[in-house]
């Protein structure tokens, strides 16, 4: 008879979906998406995980309870990157739905707009290849078979309805520097900078790269 | 008839060598408590621990010894699945260095044995040896097979290229 061959531990643990998943819900947001080439098993646990996908700002958390939550989720790979490279304070406000809890509104830190425009912008220049002029830039989205590159998929929030306010720092003819844009929780990132760089033609200084 | 705090139990390793311990000690382990409670004559009756090894049940006995006394879980701690802290206390911490096989026995074990606390602390210790590294690193750390062809592989890492530079 045929003996059965040796399978590891470290296979058994790495072959057991709920055990694979309960070790990669430790990482970050970002080394989730970079650990994804590991082998098909650790790709497979990635996509099909939906603790993992909430944690990868792929899929929204359902029914939480937003108005009482004193952790509103924005999306990491933002603030991350935001407080890598800018201050701490960086323009981005972030609101609950008042709508029904008066007083449960709540903002994030604050700061110039131009802070956010310029860091947002430095993050978003890593990672594509970066074309200022929207009718030229490079269709990350997928176009002309081009990668779509998945950090594109990640959703700005996972509050659902949530504000989020893109203040552009410069003054605009006849409007406040600011302009404000209501996502809710299907708004990607890819749209958020989409929706920024839009903005980029009524920019009179250019900050430096 | 001794109180519950003194009683000892007896429990059987896969390997057939038989241990015995404190009832508090062996009910960190959910799968022992509802043994007991089921079987109802504690210590009498040897509990078999069908898939785990004499070696790594002593081990996680060490931990199960260590944590007695450690309030029980609450249906709290099972609510946050997000939760991103890997942070390990130092006596776990010393606990869990061995060899890289008896980590992942032992992450089997607290599984086979719910034991939640211990399970988490092997997760947490196995996802810190996977933080800061590469694909490659990861594979080369923990021999694991590449078996994506050239093309999937490809695919994946120009679509996750930007979270594999820092």
């Amino acid at each position: 008879m045929a003996s059965t061959p040796h399978v590891s531990a470290v296979q058994r643990v790495f072959g057991t979906s709920e055990l694979l998943e309960k070790i990669l819900v430790n990482l970050s947001t970002r080394q989730l998406f970079g650990v994804r080439r590991t082998s098909p098993t650790f790709n497979t646990a990635i996509k099909d995980t939906q603790s993992l996908q909430r944690a990868m700002y792929l899929q929204g958390l359902g029914d939480t309870d937003f108005s009482t939550n004193a952790d509103p989720r924005l999306n990491t790979l933002l603030l991350h990157d935001l407080i890598l490279y800018g201050d701490q304070a960086f323009g981005i406000e972030y609101e609950l739905d008042t709508s029904e809890s008066e007083g449960s509104c709540r903002s994030n830190q604050k700061g110039t707009g131009e802070k956010f425009v310029r860091v947002l912008k430095i993050w978003y220049k890593k990672c594509v290849a970066f074309d200022p002029d929207p009718t030229t830039r490079r269709p990350v989205g997928g176009g002309n078979g081009a990668t779509v590159e998945s950090w594109r998929h990640t959703r700005v929030t996972q509050a659902s309805p949530a504000i989020v306010e893109l203040w552009t720092g410069w003054d605009l003819p006849g409007e406040a520097p600011r302009r404000q844009a209501t996502f809710d929780e299907n708004v990607t990132l890819g749209d958020l900078v989409d929706k920024l760089l839009s903005t980029n033609a009524a920019e009179p200084e250019k900050p430096e790269w | 008839m001794a109180s519950e705090g003194e009683q000892t139990v007896k429990l059987v390793s896969s390997d057939n060598v038989e241990i015995v311990t404190e009832r508090k000690v062996a009910e960190r382990s959910m799968l022992i408590k509802n043994m007991i409670e089921d079987l109802g004559a504690p210590g009498e009756e040897p509990i078999p621990i069908m898939n785990v090894s004499e070696a790594v049940l002593r081990k996680v006995l060490e931990w199960c010894t260590h944590h007695k006394n450690d309030p029980a879980p609450s249906q709290d701690d099972d609510a946050d699945s997000r939760k991103k802290t890997t942070d390990i206390e130092d006596w776990d911490q010393k606990f869990m260095q061995v060899d890289q096989e008896m980590l992942f026995e032992i992450i089997l074990a607290a599984n086979y044995m719910d034991i939640k606390a211990l399970l988490d602390v092997g997760c947490k210790t196995v996802a810190n040896m996977i933080k800061g590294k590469s694909p490659e690193e990861i594979r080369k750390t923990f021999n694991i097979q590449n078996d994506f062809t050239p093309e999937e592989e490809d695919q994946i890492r120009r679509e996750n290229e930007w979270a594999e530079d820092r």
